[in-house]
């Protein structure tokens, strides 16, 4: 299977502190992806050096064959925990700059998920509450055509409901050649979705298997043996 | 990319600068009538009308006052936003948006410093322009022969490296704005006093060197000249030359340091 | 009927229980088309691989057919139908007695229990 992303010995390093501590491993074209682990495991770290938002301090990274920048910026649609939207433009603005800068950014979706949510495209971002930025958000990420969606804890402030319909979302716009990373603490909300687990711990990758795999193995659900190996 | 950069930057810019002004040339003209207007003349309103008197003065310090203002506003907001625009747009929270646009880091900061001097040019020729609204008509006239005297003095190669020193000033001092701020945001915490220090260090530096550089040049090129006007021209002219270069290098370094900051050492909150 | 996963055992023979139910109680009639990989891993609310994986097993048992171009089908198979059905009974009431086993029932408790049951079930 050909891979997307390929990390080899990565590390980043602050001061003395290992954020992530040798980290090589392989993600698959078309996967559904948990990059799992506590608060600190370097979950945000490595997702921002695929980002080109971390310069690593060593190791090689390769997304779609190339080194993080402009090519991978093409490719990869991300989705940051931060809200990242300014505040004087409206929804409908917004999905212009999108559709300016990402040749892969497919409108009609965009206002289509927006009118599921029932989010007026005429508002301004300034107005919109906290868990609607964060869906508006998600909308323009999934709206793209990428080869790789990183998504940085997708559903930590959002409703169940609301919740419910980002999980939809990524299974609806699966496609055979797009993998997706997310990133996640709240597991049990999102493991039936994933097709493989990544554990990271201090920056180091501990387990790495497929969702069936682990339960075949362990008979326990991979929040079960999260909370397992993760015990405090 | 860098075309759709600016174009973005200047809708987001452009909501400070166009109602500033249209609101400082509407407060020029406003004044102007005021001047020009009979009823307030003072040989219009007898002395003992002292009620109309008094709204005479107050509406038209006042509007004087406001016009004052908006001009100092205009300076100050420039300012303000090539700050803002780089510390909140960059290296805040709305950075993980810009900084996963498809687009070279380095683009990212020509776009920031070709709109900066865009709305520093546009509010300095506004400024110029409420001013000669304001300039009696009678002393109007007299612009283009003040100007033609200027350039004569100066002659052609003297106007275009002043106006040269101008823009490369200008570049060099957003530049080193942006240095300051990108050093400061290398710290933890107090970013923006660090940044703020940093500028003063910088300030420092800069202003150290091209002394010195200033200092060497005049005295190795230095000639006599019998007639004292000529030779303040000839060395005028050395001396802005030698200051071009130094702006024009500092300006290099800023670029390259901001650069490198930007693209090895970014770290967003 | 809705989709009940549970969490100890893999997604996709669960996945595979489920739409063995869904055929023998009818929810997918004999000969019918199934709906797309998608539209049922949307349905499940699980990843389409998972689904796939599930679909192409329940394709090699042979209860599910592809058509080269207008999609899935359930088997036109009677007898398969019957095979599964008594297969999920035998494995339901496995578990029943084991369960009654575990209270403490003999088997012939539990038959004189049932007939109890089915027979003041035939009386009212």
């Amino acid at each position: 299977m050909r891979s997307i992303l390929e990390c080899e010995n990565l590390s980043k390093y602050y001061g003395t502190t290992k954020a992530l501590d040798s980290i090589t491993l392989s993600i698959p074209q078309g996967r559904i992806t948990g990059l799992l682990g506590p608060n600190g495991s370097g979950k945000t770290t490595l997702i921002k050096i695929c980002n080109d938002l971390l310069t690593p301090t060593k190791g090689k990274i390769r997304i779609g064959g190339f080194e993080p920048g402009v090519e991978t910026k093409k490719i990869v649609s991300y989705l940051p925990e931060k809200t990242y939207l300014n505040n004087w433009m409206k929804v409908s603005e917004l999905i212009n700059f999108f559709k300016d800068f990402y040749t892969d950014f497919n409108t009609d979706k965009a206002y289509d998920m927006l009118s599921k949510l029932k989010i007026d495209a005429n508002t301004r971002l300034k107005t919109l509450s906290k868990g609607t930025k964060e869906k508006v958000q998600l909308i323009l990420v999934m709206s793209r055509e990428a080869k790789l969606y990183l998504l940085d804890e997708p559903i930590g402030g959002v409703d169940p409901a609301a919740r419910d319909y980002i999980l939809e979302t990524i299974i609806k716009n699966y496609s055979e050649n797009a993998s997706v990373i997310i990133s996640t603490h709240l597991i049990s909300d999102i493991e039936r979705v994933l097709d493989d687990v990544i554990f990271l711990k201090d920056g180091q990758v501990i387990l790495s298997k497929t969702v069936d795999e682990v339960r075949d193995e362990s008979g326990k659900s991979i929040d079960a043996l999260f909370r397992e190996v993760f015990r405090c | 990319m860098l075309a759709k950069l600016m174009k973005y930057e200047i809708k987001a810019t452009a909501r400070w600068f166009l109602p500033l002004y249209v609101s400082i040339l509407f407060f020029a003209i406003l004044n102007k009538l005021i001047f020009i207007n009979p009823l307030m003349n003072k040989s219009a309103i007898s002395d003992n009308d002292s009620f109309l008197l008094i709204v005479r003065e107050i509406i038209s310090s006042l509007s004087m006052f406001i016009y004052v203002v908006l001009l100092i506003g205009i300076f100050v907001a420039t300012l303000i936003v090539v700050i803002q625009r780089f510390y909140k747009n960059l290296l805040g929270s709305e950075g993980y948006l810009m900084f996963t646009l498809p687009v070279k880091s380095w683009q990212h900061i020509i776009n920031k410093l070709f709109v900066a001097m865009l709305w520093s040019i546009v509010s300095l020729l506004v400024a110029f322009c409420s001013i000669i609204i304001l300039i009696p008509n009678k002393d109007l006239t007299k612009i283009p022969y003040a100007l033609a005297q200027i350039m004569d003095f100066f002659g052609t190669s003297g106007i275009v490296i002043t106006l040269l020193f101008a823009i490369l000033t200008l570049i060099h001092g957003i530049l080193k704005i942006y240095t300051a701020i990108s050093l400061g945001h290398l710290f933890n915490k107090h970013k923006l006093l660090l940044s703020f220090a940093m500028y003063l260090g910088l300030d420092t530096i800069s202003q150290f060197v091209s002394f010195l550089t200033i200092a060497i040049v005049a005295k190795a090129a230095f000639v006599p000249f019998d007639d004292i006007l000529e030779g303040a021209v000839h060395h005028f002219k050395y001396f802005l030359t030698t200051a071009t270069a130094i702006t024009a290098v500092f300006s290099v370094a800023y670029f390259i340091l901001t650069g490198f900051i930007i693209k090895r050492k970014l770290n967003l909150e | 009927m809705p989709w009940e996963l549970k969490p100890d055992r893999p997604i996709y023979t669960q996945l595979i229980e489920q739409i063995e139910l869904k055929i023998c109680s009818g929810v997918y009639p004999l000969g019918s088309k199934l709906p797309s990989v998608r539209d049922l891993a949307q349905e499940a609310s699980v990843n389409p691989n998972t689904m796939q994986r599930a679909l192409s097993k329940l394709e090699e048992n042979g209860l599910l057919y592809t058509h080269r171009t207008s999609g899935r089908y359930v088997t036109e198979d009677v007898k398969m139908v019957q095979k599964v059905k008594d297969r999920l009974a035998h494995e339901l009431i496995q578990e029943f007695l084991q369960n009654m086993k575990r209270l403490g029932f003999t088997e012939k408790e539990i038959m004189s229990i049932i007939a109890k049951m089915t027979g003041g079930a035939d009386n009212a």
